[in-house]
């Protein structure tokens, strides 16, 4: 359902010249992936080995500087902005490190956000739904700045899961939560895809976070170096 | 190891603080988190100094033109040789002076005899301005040679060059036409055609005489600090018969359209120091978000709340010094811009302006940052440490407005220093409040009843914006309403109020006065005005008297502190009266004897029943009030009489009018003359229609009454009318600079909600928004803001117009309906267009490369 296909970043070289041999800084060089449908992935690897890259360009946030990313049957690498935002509205949900919900919204209006953005009818009563299940059913009127970092993750899990998403992105999901409390994000993140068929990929430098998926992708300077399927 | 002494250890530690926040302005610099704030401050700088300058060159010029009327800067006149101490004073103070002779005389030219004002001067007269003559005069004639004349063209005698003029027994050479002298025509009753002589031939003429009416002047011109100083030294030495003149003590109009110009320029500056003040606490803002995890690394690495504190404070200062510098750097450039615009307007150069400009500018931009920033650093430093390891805790980085009590109160205490005006700035400063409390009031209200629309996810993300930072969206609808408000009174109130001035000196206003109209003389005249189909003068009956006590004390000088008082309570009254109260009058207090049953005396009655209607300034300065029992002397007769009205004049109108005015019939059997005035078209030398018709009635005139004085008011016309003009244009310079910084200041609210909309926008374009939904919610927001300032803007406008207009120009003000769909528009094509610059590139980012930036 989703594919990479010898997907190669680069980007200008800070303090090099635009035409030397320098110039240009590869970040990810020829990746080529396949993710099934309900798979769930985990890319592993040391800071700056390109795992948050690679699920910029899977999500369609940013476009490949050669090779392509094909996701549903559709090359979204060749896709205009607006058409990947649409195809991100329609298809795809995340989960950030820093939860990036919107300071100007309550709990409530945040996870409605992505119905709203596709128009969906009765957004807030699924969106109180999804709060509910997530144990936010007290907060809802709260605005971020009021919550915790775990219930702010809580409620972007909401966010995530509420428009019932064909494909998850989480980058670091933990990253800015407690041992414990990040912990309870994970198990609830991976009871929603169990209960939803989500496909779901997740990046983490965290060996104990990634082995809740079936399958995990290494990365080391820019180069996939192992997939290793996990024992069922 | 001898122990540091404490003293070196305070200065060491001072030192190394004052190094550490150098390092950190170079720092921020570099990053560029201190340029809105640099720039804002810079802008109030710059402003403040651009208007300072610019209003100190103008005041100087204005002031200089009107010294022209005066022929210098000050005036000592008395009616006895001028004392040597004034004369030794001035040489002392390095002033330049000229004296002065003038009389009355008759002047014999062939068949012909005319009454004309002898004036003798020495070397260097005009002090100020300039003598216009005919034919262009030898490069160094700057007064008639000795044996020479110099005869006004209004003078009925044959005007030929080379014919002879006796004044006197003194024989003198017509040696050339004056078109136009400075120090001419100021008091109306006085002026005969004048005739210029060389004071070397004064004695020739043997006219002073004992018991000869003798007027003579000291002109003194010089910087307007050694004028002034000198006018203190010298004030306290008048005796009787001597008195200061300066441009403020000439005719009321003119002093009034000097007062009127510096008060607009004065409020221009005060619009654009709030406007400054504006920018800077919406940079401020900026520079708390972007400095809040620098304050939590420097408290976790042990700094106190206290250092911190010094230390952000000493780096704001030193931008403020910095940016301050800058500003007035710039303000010195752009108000060179405006000079130039401006010189073409002024008929004299523009006086170099003060330090004192530069030094304002400096104090604005330091008043501004110590007044909105420190708020804000004393906010910064309870950033909390454990941001260092959660960088996404929160910090409530909201102020109330009690934090930014200092910040208006230095801006109140700003307006006050700037306007030196106690009225206009009580009025600047409770207008701005006003307009800050409803712009709360508005915003908050429009907010919070908006976010309960029901509504699609644009109204509700652009609703939820504005109310989730109701702070923020306050100011900038408060930051886009003054912006607005400044153009709508640049644009609009501007000119109608300018109309409203210059309607005051309408075109067919009197611009010919007849003196010294003899009762017996006043139906030839009538006739000879009927005879040639031109409408009649407007003809006043006068009396001279002298006020000689008020509720039975005897008046005298001495009674009275300021010499204005004592020159007035001194001078002869020009008694008049009239049955109807006229249109440019207005009773204030009192009753109008037209009202009441009583209305006209019988000729015989006795004159302890007279009734009297003072005009208010006089009433004023003499301490006069309703009631009052005022006796004049006129001619040995004692006048009794009781103030039955208090008038407001309008002196505006030009017309003749009267600080005291008695009713019909209680001035019968006095010796009374008429002075008249009447409207022509003007004579050369003046801006005219058709000159040649005036012209000839004129000489005419003269002809057949050659005892009577013509005053040609077209010089001090053009005068107060060239006056207006520079005036208008002034004040659109300054208002353009103030409009310049509601502007930046609505640019600098932008800037400062730039982090959040960045962060917003890369959250729903993740979550799959288009940029057309983005671009339409911020829209949107914008166009909300607009709405909601653009009607306070109206209103504001308004307001402020009619408190101009009643309260300071003292014109009837209408109410502009117009202003609210003009101000709306503007305001949301302001705040829209602006969105739009800023929004574009936002929306036009790949998601990715924002993501990564905001977090």
């Amino acid at each position: 359902m989703l594919s990479a296909e010898r997907v190669t970043k680069t980007v200008g070289a800070p303090g090099a010249s635009a035409t030397g041999p320098d110039s240009q800084l590869i970040i990810l060089h020829e990746i080529s992936l396949q993710v099934r449908a309900a798979e769930s992935i985990a890319i592993l690897g040391a800071s700056g080995s390109g795992k948050s890259t690679l699920l910029s360009l899977l999500a369609g946030l940013d476009l490949p500087s050669s090779g392509s990313v094909v996701a549903f049957g559709e090359s979204i690498s060749a896709m205009d902005e607006d058409a990947r935002a649409r195809w991100r509205a329609g298809h795809i949900g995340f989960v950030f490190q820093s939860f990036h919900l919107l300071p100007a919204l309550n709990a409530l209006e945040n996870v409605m956000l992505p119905l709203e953005l596709t128009g969906v009818a009765e957004a807030r009563a699924r969106a109180e739904a999804m709060l509910r299940r997530v144990g936010m059913s007290q907060r809802l009127l709260h605005y971020p700045r009021t919550l915790s970092g775990g219930e702010q993750q809580r409620v972007a899990l909401a966010r995530a899961f509420v428009s019932m998403p064909r494909l998850l992105f989480a980058d670091e999901p933990t990253g800015s939560l407690d041992a414990a409390t990040g912990a309870e994000v994970i198990e609830l993140m991976f009871e929603l895809n169990r209960e939803q068929g989500t496909t779901l990929v997740l990046v983490t430098h965290d060996e104990r976070t990634a082995r809740n998926c079936a399958r995990r992708l290494r990365l080391a300077a820019g180069r996939l170096v192992g997939d290793e399927v996990a024992a069922t | 190891m001898r122990p540091v002494p404490e003293r070196t250890g305070a200065l060491a530690r001072a030192r190394s603080a004052l190094v550490l926040a150098f390092a950190l302005l170079r720092r921020d610099w570099r990053s560029g988190e201190l340029r809105a704030l640099a720039a804002a401050l810079a802008l109030a700088a710059a402003s403040i100094a651009s208007v300072s300058f610019v209003a100190q060159r103008l005041q100087l010029a204005l002031g200089q033109q009107a010294s022209q009327l005066l022929g210098g800067d000050l005036a000592v006149s008395t009616d006895h040789p001028v004392p040597a101490a004034f004369v030794d004073e001035a040489r002392r103070a390095r002033l330049q002076f000229v004296q002065t002779t003038s009389f009355m005389s008759m002047a014999l030219a062939g068949s012909q005899s005319q009454l004309v004002e002898v004036l003798a001067v020495g070397p260097g007269y005009p002090l100020r301005g300039d003598l216009l003559t005919r034919e262009p005069l030898a490069r160094d004639a700057r007064i008639p040679e000795p044996g020479q004349v110099w005869v006004s063209q209004r003078s009925a005698l044959p005007l030929e060059r080379g014919s002879r003029v006796q004044l006197g027994a003194a024989d003198f050479s017509l040696a050339a036409i004056l078109l136009r002298a400075p120090d001419q025509a100021l008091d109306v009753f006085n002026v005969a055609p004048r005739v210029l002589i060389n004071a070397l031939d004064l004695p020739r003429t043997q006219l002073l005489q004992a018991g000869s009416r003798v007027s003579y002047r000291l002109l003194l011109a010089g910087p307007a600090a050694a004028i002034e100083s000198y006018r203190a030294a010298m004030q306290p030495r008048l005796a009787r018969g001597e008195r200061m003149e300066s441009v403020r003590d000439a005719r009321p109009e003119v002093r009034k359209t000097l007062e009127r110009a510096e008060r607009f320029l004065r409020l221009a500056a005060c619009a654009a120091a709030v406007l400054a003040a504006v920018a800077v606490a919406m940079a401020a803002r900026r520079f708390m978000q972007r400095h809040i995890d620098a304050c939590a690394m420097l408290r976790c690495l042990g700094a106190s709340q206290a250092r911190i504190f010094a230390l952000f404070l000493s780096e704001v200062l030193m931008l403020a010094l910095a940016a301050g510098l800058v500003g007035v750097g710039l303000g010195w450039i752009l108000h060179e811009f405006l000079a130039a615009g401006l010189r073409e307007f002024v008929a004299v150069s523009l006086p170099p302006p003060g330090w004192s400009a530069a030094l304002q500018g400096l104090l604005v931009a330091l008043t501004l940052a110590a007044g909105f920033v420190v708020p804000t650093l004393a906010r910064l430093r309870q950033a909390p440490t454990l941001r260092v390891l959660r960088r996404e805790l929160a910090f409530d980085d909201r102020l109330s407005i009690g934090a930014y009590a200092i910040g208006m109160a230095a801006l109140a205490g700003l307006i006050f220093w700037q306007a030196g005006d106690f009225r206009l700035a009580a009025w600047a400063v409770g207008g701005f409040a006003l307009l800050a409390v409803l712009s709360l009031l508005a915003a908050w209200a429009a907010v919070r009843g908006l976010a309960q629309l029901r509504a699609g996810i644009t109204w509700r993300s652009a609703t939820g914006r504005l109310r989730r930072y109701t702070a923020a969206s306050t100011l900038t609808i408060a930051a886009c309403s003054i912006g607005v408000m400044a153009i709508l009174l640049l644009a609009f109130v501007r000119d109608d109020l300018l109309q409203a001035w210059n309607a005051k000196l309408p075109s067919g206003a009197p611009n010919r006065y007849l003196v010294n109209i003899q009762p017996e003389q006043v139906e030839p005249l009538q006739q000879f005005f009927a005879q040639r189909a031109q409408a009649q003068p407007s003809l006043y009956p006068v009396v001279r008297a002298r006020l000689s006590a008020i509720n039975g004390e005897t008046v005298s000088a001495q009674a009275y502190a300021d010499p204005r008082q004592q020159r007035l309570v001194e001078r002869e009254f020009n008694l008049s009266w009239g049955q109807h109260l006229r249109a440019d009058n207005r009773v204030l207090a009192g009753r109008w004897w037209g009202e009441t049953r009583q209305a006209q005396r019988r000729p015989g009655e006795p004159s302890a029943s007279a009734e009297f209607s003072v005009e208010q300034w006089i009433a004023q300065q003499l301490g006069i009030k309703l009631g009052d029992r005022l006796r004049y002397h006129v001619a040995g007769i004692d006048i009794d009489g009781v103030v039955t009205s208090l008038r407001h004049v309008d002196w505006d109108s030009l017309q003749i009018n009267f600080y005291v005015l008695a009713r019909p019939g209680d001035l019968d059997e006095l010796p009374t003359s008429y002075i008249g005035s009447f409207y022509t078209p003007a004579a050369a030398g003046a801006v005219a229609q058709s000159p040649a018709s005036g012209q000839v009635l004129l000489t005419e005139l003269v002809r057949q009454f050659p005892t009577l004085t013509v005053v040609d008011m077209d010089e001090i016309f053009t005068a107060v009318q060239g006056m207006v003009q520079r005036v208008s244009q002034a004040v659109r310079l300054v208002f353009a600079l103030s409009a310049l910084a509601g502007a930046i200041a609505v640019y600098a609210a932008l800037a400062a909600s730039d982090e959040e909309r960045v962060r917003e926008t890369v959250v729903v374009r993740a979550l799959g928004a288009t940029r057309q939904h983005i671009m339409r919610s911020q829209l949107l927001e914008f166009a909300i803001i607009g709405v909601v300032a653009g009607a306070q803007a109206a209103v504001g406008a308004s307001v402020l117009a009619w408190g101009l207009s009643e309260y300071v120009l003292e014109l009837p003000y209408r109410v502009a309906w117009r202003l609210l769909p003009i101000g709306v528009s503007a305001a949301v094509l302001l705040s829209v267009g602006a969105a739009v610059l800023r929004l574009r590139s936002i929306a036009a980012t790949p998601p990715w490369t924002l993501l990564r930036n905001a977090s």
